[in-house]
C-alpha cells in the first residue's frame, strides 16, 4: 500500500514539474517575443530548432547515466572527437559512409573505455570522466593539430538544410531518438533495471540484475548518442572546430537536472531533459539576439545550475524533515 | 587450528606496501629514464627552471590537498586564480601601489573560496558539482571584467616574485606552514575526521560547517597566491590563466597518494607528487614532445593514479579479509 503511494507520487511530482517546464517555456517564449518582434520568423524558428537538435540527442544519452546513477563528462569531447575523425578520413580519401562509421566507432571506443575504467577501479565516475574528457580533447587537437576540419561532402551538410512539413530533419531525427529511448526506458525489462539500479545498486545486484553489463550499456549507449550528435553538429555548422563541445557538459547537465533528473540516480524521464534543453536553447540564444555579451552564458548557465541542484537538495532534506514531524506529532499523541 | 605463515597475506602486506611507496619509485624512475636519455637533464640549472615549473601548480595542489582530505574538492581553483588576477590587472592599470593590489588579489581569493563554502555547507550540495559550476561562473566573470584583453607591460617591481629563487621559496614556506597546520592543530587533525566520517566527526563535536568553509577559503587564498606567482614569472595578465590548473592539482594530489575519498593521505605526499608533474612535463617537453599532448599525459598519469589507489585500497580489504579468516581460525 505504501510503495504504491510513493510510486503514484513520483509520477505526478515529474507531471507536474513537466508542465511547469512548458509554461515556462511559454513564459519565456512571449517575453522574447515582446522584446524582439522578429523572433517569430520561421527561418529563425527553424534555426532554433536544428540548434537543440544535437542537443536533445545528447541529452537522452546523459538523462540514462544519471537515472542509473553515474555521472559522464566526457560527452562534450567525444561529440568533438566522432566529427573531427569523420572529417579527416573523408578528407584522406575513405567513402563517406566508411568514415562515418568509423567516427561513430572512435566514440564508441573512447566511451568504452571512460566505462572500462569507471566499472573496474570503483572509483568516482565523475574524476574519472574529467580525466578521459582531457585526454580525448588532447587526442582532438593531436590529430588536427589545432587546425578546424571542414569539407564534408554536399550531400551530408545539405542533410541539415530539409525540412519535412516545415520542421527540419535533423530535429525530427532528434525527437526520433528520444522517443525510441523513451520508449525502450518505461517499457522494457533493461529500462526498469536501470531505474532499478539508480535508486539502490547494491539492491539491484542483490535481486540478481547484473549491474555491470548495464553499466557498460548505459556508457555505451551515451557515447554512441554523444558521437551521432558529433556528427549532426558536423552536418549543421558544415566544420568541426577542435574546440567544440567545449561548454557542451555544463549546458547539457544543466537542461537534464532542470528536467527533473536527480544526480543521485533512480528518478528522471527524458521528456524533462527535451523540455529542459529547449530552455536552455531559448534562453542562450536570447543573449546572442539581445546583444548581451555572450561570455555572460558561463555565468549564466553556472548559477542556473547551482540554484536548481541546490533545489533538489532542499527538496530532499525537506522530504526527510516532514514525515519526521508527523512522527513526532502521534508519539506526542 | 593456527596459520603460522599466510603466504598470501605476506605478498599482500609487500604490494600494499609497493602502491604506498609508489610516489618515491615512479620520482626515482623517471629522474634516472630522463638522465640518461636527455643530455644536460640532470644540471643544476635545469633543476633550478624545473622549480620554477614547479612553483605555481604546487600551490594550488598543497591547497587543494586540504579540501581533498577534508572529503571534498575543489575544481574551480584555475578560475579563482584567473579571477583574482583579472581584477589585479584592473588595479595594475589603475596604477594602484603593488601591495594594495596584492592585496585585492588574496582577498579576491578568499572571497570567491568562501563563496564555494557558504554553497557547499549551507545549501548542502555536493563540493564537486558547486566547484563545477563555480569554475565557470568565475570564468565568465573573469573574461567578462578584462574584456578578454591582455594586460601586458606589467612593472618591473612584480617580476621580483617570479624570479630566481623566489617561487621556490614561497612554495616551500606554503608547504612547511601547511604540513603544520595539519599534523599539529586541531583544526588540521579534525580535517582528517572529517574526511574519514563526516557524520560521526559532527557527532563527536567537531564544528564541520566552520572547518569546511575554511578549507574552502584557504584553497582561494592559495590559488590566488599562485596568481601572484603566476604574473611575476609570466609578466602578463589574461583572463584564460590557469585553464586546466584544477586538473593538474588533482593529478599532483593523487599520485602522490592522497586518496581522494578523503580521509587520508598528507602535504608531504602532495608536494612529491608536483614535484613528478613538474619533471615529468619539464623532461617531455626538452624531448620533444608536441605541448599539444600535455594534456593526454596528465590525464594518462591521473588514471594510474587512480588506479594505484583502487590497486591499494582492494588489497587492503583483503588483507583485512585474511585477518578475520585468521582470528575465526584460532
Amino acid at each position: 500500500m505504501k510503495f504504491n503511494s510513493t510510486k503514484v507520487n513520483i509520477n505526478k511530482e515529474q507531471y507536474v514539474s513537466n508542465i511547469a517546464l512548458i509554461i515556462i517555456i511559454f513564459v519565456i517564449f512571449g517575453i522574447l517575443i515582446l522584446l524582439v518582434p522578429q523572433f517569430l520568423n520561421y527561418g529563425f524558428f527553424s534555426e532554433l530548432l536544428k540548434r537543440s537538435s544535437e542537443l536533445i540527442i545528447l541529452a537522452v544519452g546523459v538523462t540514462i547515466v544519471f537515472i542509473s546513477g553515474g555521472f559522464d563528462l566526457t560527452f562534450g569531447s567525444i561529440m568533438a572527437l566522432s566529427g573531427i575523425v569523420c572529417g579527416t578520413l573523408y578528407n584522406t580519401g575513405l567513402t563517406f559512409p566508411i568514415s562515418f562509421l568509423i567516427g561513430i566507432l572512435s566514440g564508441l571506443l573512447a566511451s568504452f573505455i571512460n566505462a572500462l575504467l569507471i566499472i573496474k577501479l570503483r572509483f568516482e565516475p565523475i574524476i574519472i570522466s574529467l580525466a578521459m574528457m582531457q585526454v580525448v580533447r588532447s587526442v582532438i587537437y593531436g590529430i588536427t593539430g589545432g587546425k578546424t576540419v571542414v569539407g564534408f561532402p554536399e550531400s551530408f551538410i545539405n542533410m541539415s538544410e530539409i525540412s519535412v512539413f516545415g520542421i527540419p530533419l535533423i530535429f525530427l531525427i532528434a525527437i526520433f531518438v528520444a522517443i525510441i529511448c523513451s520508449l525502450f526506458l518505461t517499457k522494457t525489462v533493461v529500462g526498469r533495471y536501470i531505474y532499478a539500479m539508480g535508486g539502490n545498486e547494491r539492491a539491484a545486484s542483490i535481486t540478481g540484475i547484473r549491474t555491470d553489463r548495464i553499466k557498460y550499456f548505459v556508457y555505451l549507449l551515451n557515447g554512441f548518442l554523444a558521437s551521432f550528435g558529433g556528427l549532426i553538429f558536423a552536418s549543421r555548422a558544415n566544420s568541426v572546430p577542435p574546440n567544440t563541445g567545449l561548454n557542451v557538459p555544463l549546458e547539457v547537465i544543466t537542461a537534464v537536472i532542470i528536467g527533473g533528473t536527480l544526480i543521485s540516480g533512480g528518478v528522471g524521464s527524458i521528456l524533462g531533459s527535451f523540455l529542459g534543453i529547449f530552455i536552455m536553447v531559448l534562453l542562450l540564444n536570447s543573449f546572442n539576439i539581445l546583444g548581451i555579451n555572450p561570455f555572460w552564458n558561463l555565468i549564466f548557465v553556472g548559477v542556473i545550475m547551482i540554484l536548481v541542484i541546490g533545489r533538489e537538495r532542499l527538496n530532499t532534506i525537506f522530504s526527510k524533515i516532514i514525515p519526521r514531524k508527523k512522527f513526532l506529532k502521534l508519539i506526542r499523541k | 587450528m593456527r596459520r603460522s605463515f599466510n603466504k598470501n597475506t605476506f605478498l599482500n602486506k609487500f604490494f600494499i606496501n609497493i602502491a604506498d611507496k609508489a610516489i618515491f619509485i615512479l620520482l626515482i624512475l623517471i629522474i634516472l629514464i630522463f638522465s640518461i636519455t636527455i643530455e644536460g637533464f640532470f644540471s643544476i640549472n635545469n633543476f633550478n627552471n624545473i622549480s620554477r615549473q614547479i612553483a605555481v601548480i604546487g600551490i594550488i595542489s598543497v591547497g587543494i590537498t586540504l579540501a581533498i582530505i577534508s572529503g571534498g574538492i575543489d575544481l574551480s581553483v584555475g578560475s579563482i586564480m584567473a579571477l583574482s588576477v583579472s581584477l589585479g590587472g584592473v588595479g595594475i592599470t589603475e596604477g594602484l601601489p603593488l601591495y594594495s593590489v596584492y592585496l585585492i588579489i588574496l582577498v579576491t581569493g578568499i572571497i570567491l573560496g568562501s563563496i564555494n563554502g557558504f554553497l557547499i555547507t549551507r545549501l548542502n550540495i555536493k563540493e564537486i558539482i558547486v566547484t563545477l559550476g563555480t569554475l565557470n561562473i568565475y570564468r565568465g566573470a573573469a573574461i567578462i571584467i578584462t574584456k578578454g584583453i591582455w594586460v601586458t607591460g606589467i612593472p618591473s617591481a612584480y617580476l621580483f616574485i617570479g624570479e630566481g629563487y623566489m617561487p621556490i621559496l614561497l612554495f616551500s614556506v606554503v608547504s612547511i606552514i601547511l604540513i603544520i597546520i595539519t599534523k599539529y592543530t586541531i583544526f588540521g587533525i579534525n580535517l582528517y575526521a572529517i574526511g574519514g566520517n563526516e557524520q560521526s566527526s559532527i557527532f563527536s563535536g567537531v564544528p564541520t560547517i566552520k572547518y569546511k568553509m575554511y578549507v574552502y577559503m584557504l584553497c582561494g587564498f592559495f590559488s590566488a597566491l599562485a596568481g601572484i606567482v603566476f604574473i611575476g614569472r609570466s609578466g602578463f595578465v589574461q583572463p584564460q590563466v590557469g585553464v586546466g590548473y584544477e586538473f593538474s592539482a588533482i593529478t599532483a594530489v593523487v599520485i602522490g597518494g592522497t586518496s581522494i575519498a578523503g580521509g587520508n593521505g598528507s602535504i608531504t605526499r602532495t608536494i612529491l607528487g608536483s614535484i613528478l608533474m613538474g619533471i615529468l612535463l619539464v623532461g617531455l617537453t626538452m624531448l620533444g614532445i608536441n605541448p599539444i599532448w600535455e594534456d593526454a599525459i596528465t590525464g594518462i598519469l591521473l588514471l594510474l593514479a587512480i588506479f594505484i589507489d583502487s590497486l591499494r585500497f582492494r588489497l587492503k580489504e583483503r588483507g583485512l579479509k585474511n585477518y578475520e579468516i585468521q582470528l575465526y581460525e584460532s
